[in-house]
């Protein structure tokens, strides 16, 4: 009995520990991430003379690389954003990765496409190609027609068309600010070592969108995207900011990210994974280690591409299953790199933190949710232990998404009216509040359940109308 | 059992609960009311450029116009920058008159400042005043900032303040010293020395005489063959230098490197000229020189009839180039397509041809 007694608090004590250690982790990385962007916000020219800077200098040109399957008018709207893009020198690929709609007809006829025998370079195996189309009106566009493979496919069979040094990979559902990629060059500009770097990634819902440019940015209305606003202030731009810093950024977002060509190449592009970007990224730093490439993978804050995130929950739930199984997928892949010091700090640290808070993370999360409520049926729960638990995981994980919508507004001031940055920051508490849990749940499936690749279907809205908020 | 249960439960939680739930409390509350504050307080910096910005234009244009009352107000850092912002508003090209708010400056204490401020241990402070400079484009700053450039070890705070060098220099034995601390760091890309050697040119042509610019320049054209030469050919070409031109193809006959002869060809294309090198690499056996070459040949009186022979080229690149290029030569351009498309053999020829008229 009384052996049963010390493993229950024992059991106690140590999801109490682990929900304190994680939570006073990500506190860490979001005061560190945010001091560093506000630092290296402070050293970036303003517009006025990156506009300078790039009339003068010799900006490496970019290959815009827009995969679509079934996006319809979103793809319509994606490629016009780009083409406004202010850069010297870019071509767009669009590839149409055997969409079953309209997409390819839209795309046809909206840009006046025209056909041209052009062969692609027989360096990566791609589903086979239809057909290679060039714009009238837009002379550096292009569209790539092939048989459906999947996003990396679509991916790989871009760079076999694509004229450029560097790449840029954007999803075909998201808009670019129109300095975004002059941003990006710039910094491939400065750093010669500079083999990938990533944008920062927010959530396009309830912006208002004119003539496929972002014209206004605002809080959303509903409480699912707002709660996500606030996770991906934490998570993706204050965590990757911290994991920068120390050289051991792992992934970097499919929706916005540039890469060198020919070392993409050189580990034969994309692998056909649901995480193909975090493991493009982690097959890059293999690559350079092993062969003695000195390089930088870099996250670079100011450059926003703006993405839409799932409106409705079985949506939401898809994205994260998929994103779970696109982790255990590429840590499995790369477990090479796992604890081994050649990999420096990308292998002793970023490898461990997914491996235990990303990838067991919702297993333990599990446990100690499960064990909590099952405890408190046979009442073994110590008072005590109950609210230290619901402060520990609960009130700092809430404290958590207020500081993180605070600090972004302190740092990068995205948001114009402070009530948006309220509203966030207040509806973004309630992801511990339900929204998590049921996350957490989902992501466990998806651990395993690594056989299935399928992308599953994400409800996207349109964003051709003058509000890109999606409907509640 | 009651040990472990005695460490753990109650002291330990009951203060570490209550530490917890102080500190969100407080902080949020700070956060929150600090948001407010912080909004504000940006908000009224903002303002306070802005104003010190738009004074400060009067006070230019006033000094420029021969007004002797010069600059009363910079006591700081932040009023430098304001008035750093205003003189690259008011975009003074005219020697005279930059002369007078030179001699005006010099009797602020913006240099002291800017001096200061390039010693910072702060490197975002560094990078600001770097910029600064290199928009005040105050020559007294170029001996300095070259010594920190080579001193330097923020690779972003460096690349300012070279750039910052380009933006000061007037006298060519300054854009030699450019060019030879430019050469000398390997970490910078052909992207940025580009800037930097384009803004210095077109300080030189401000500030120093023809002869000695072209002198200057074929010193540096005849420095060991590195990946800054290409970058200084480029720009050459970009800035119109056209008394250079021969002097650039010398440079790449002597060195016939890829890179070196594919930036003389831009170089030359630039400026306007043809010159027997772009014809003769329309031939390479390179694809990448020949594209290059076929891209820089719409100057060369020959080059329709070789282009069309470039239309039968087994890579696609090749033949992409000379059709896009054909086009360009208008009404002789498009029959060259024609007659391939009709009576060529070669299919691949054929079908380029066909695109290129349907682009038309």
């Amino acid at each position: 009995m009384n052996t049963i007694a010390f493993l229950f608090l024992a059991y106690q004590v140590l999801i109490l520990f682990y929900f304190l250690a994680l939570n006073a982790g990500y506190t860490v990385v979001t005061m560190l991430g945010f001091l560093l962007i506000k630092r290296s916000s402070d050293a970036t020219p303003d517009l006025e003379r990156l506009d300078d800077v790039a009339s003068l200098s010799n900006l490496r040109p970019i290959s815009v690389m827009v995969p679509c399957f079934n996006e319809g008018t979103i793809a319509i709207e994606t490629v016009r954003n780009v083409l406004r893009l202010n850069y010297p020198q870019f071509e767009i690929l669009v590839i149409n990765d055997g969409s079953t709609d309209n997409t390819f007809e839209l795309l046809r006829d909206t840009f006046e496409l025209v056909q041209i025998d052009r062969p692609p370079k027989k360096l990566l195996e791609t589903e086979p190609v239809r057909g290679v189309w060039r714009s009238r009106i837009e002379p550096n566009l292009w569209l790539i027609d092939k048989d459906n493979g999947g996003k990396a496919d679509a991916l790989n069979c871009g760079l076999l068309y694509s004229s450029y040094p560097l790449f840029c990979a954007v999803d075909g559902d998201s808009l670019l600010e129109a300095d975004a990629l002059l941003r990006m060059g710039h910094q491939f500009m400065l750093d010669r070592d500079l083999i990938a770097a990533g944008g920062a990634v927010r959530v396009l819902n309830g912006c208002t969108v004119e003539d496929a440019q972002i014209k206004e940015v605002r809080a959303p209305s509903s409480i699912l995207a707002n709660i996500q606003i606030a996770e991906y202030l934490r998570g993706f731009m204050a965590g990757r900011v911290a994991f920068d810093a120390i050289d051991s950024l792992l992934i970097i977002s499919g929706a916005f990210g540039i890469f060198r060509k020919d070392l993409v190449l050189a580990i034969s592009g994309f692998r056909k994974t649901v995480g193909e970007d975090m493991d493009l990224v982690l097959r890059l730093h293999r690559y350079c280690v092993d062969n003695g490439i000195p390089y930088a993978v870099r996250y670079v804050p100011e450059p926003v591409c703006w993405t839409q995130v799932p409106s409705d929950l079985f949506s939401l739930l898809g994205q994260r299953n998929r994103w779970q199984r696109g982790l255990v997928d590429c840590l499995w892949h790369n477990r090479v790199m796992m604890l081994n010091p050649k990999y420096g700090n990308a292998g002793m640290i970023g490898m461990p933190y997914f491996l235990v808070v990303e990838l067991l993370g919702p297993l333990i999360e599990f446990i100690g949710y499960a064990g909590f409520i099952a405890f408190l049926f046979m009442k073994r729960l110590d008072p005590l232990y109950v609210q230290l638990f619901f402060v520990a995981s609960v009130g700092w994980g809430m404290w958590l998404n207020a500081a993180a919508v605070m600090l972004d507004n302190f740092t990068l001031h995205r948001y114009a009216r402070i009530r948006d940055s309220y509203k966030i920051a207040l509806l973004g508490t309630f992801e511990y509040l339900g929204y998590r849990q049921l996350l957490t749940v989902e992501r466990l499936i998806g651990t395993f359940q690594i056989w299935r690749k399928n992308w599953g279907v994400i409800k996207r809205e349109s964003i051709t109308s003058k509000k890109a908020e999606p409907a509640k | 059992m009651d040990a472990f249960r005695s460490l753990t439960f109650p002291i330990v939680s009951v203060w570490l609960l209550h530490t917890l739930l102080v500190f969100f409390a407080v902080s949020l509350l700070v956060v929150f009311v600090g948001l407010g504050v912080h909004k504000n307080s940006v908000l009224r910096r903002e303002r306070r450029h802005a104003e010190n910005r738009e004074r400060e234009r009067d006070v230019i244009r006033a000094i420029a116009a021969g007004d002797s009352r010069g600059f009363t107000s910079v006591s700081d850092l932040q009023h430098a920058f304001s008035l750093v912002d205003a003189l690259h508003d008011c975009n003074i090209t005219d020697p005279q008159e930059e002369k007078r708010i030179y001699d005006a400056l010099a009797s602020t204490p913006i240099e002291l400042l800017l001096r200061d401020a390039i010693r910072s241990k702060d490197w975002g402070l560094r990078f600001k005043s770097m910029t600064a400079i290199h928009d005040l484009a105050w020559p007294v700053f170029f001996n300095e900032l070259l010594e920190h450039v080579a001193n330097e070890d923020n690779l972003r705070v460096k690349c300012s303040g070279l750039y910052a060098c380009s933006g000061v220099l007037d006298t060519p034995e300054q854009f030699l010293k450019l060019y030879d601390t430019t050469d000398a760091i390997e970490q910078l890309t052909t992207g940025f020395t580009e800037s930097v050697f384009r803004t210095g040119l077109k300080r030189l042509v401000r500030y120093a005489e023809p002869d000695a610019i072209a002198q200057v320049l074929d010193t540096c054209l005849q420095r060991p063959l590195s990946p800054r030469l290409a970058s200084l050919i480029l720009s050459i070409g970009k800035e119109h230098l056209h008394t250079l031109g021969p002097k650039i193809v010398a440079c790449a006959r002597a060195r016939p490197q890829r890179n070196i002869v594919i930036s003389s060809m831009r170089a030359l294309y630039l400026m306007g000229l043809s010159d027997p090198i772009i014809v003769e690499s329309l031939s390479s056996d390179d694809p990448v020189t020949q594209v290059a070459a076929i891209r820089c040949s719409p100057f060369c009186a020959d080059a329709p009839d070789k282009l069309v022979g470039l239309m039968t080229s087994r890579s696609f690149d090749v033949r992409y180039a000379a059709a896009i290029t054909l086009l360009t030569f208008g009404a002789q351009g498009t029959e060259l397509l024609d007659t391939v498309r009709t009576g060529f053999d070669d299919p691949y020829a054929r079908n380029m041809a066909a695109f290129a008229l349907a682009m038309e």
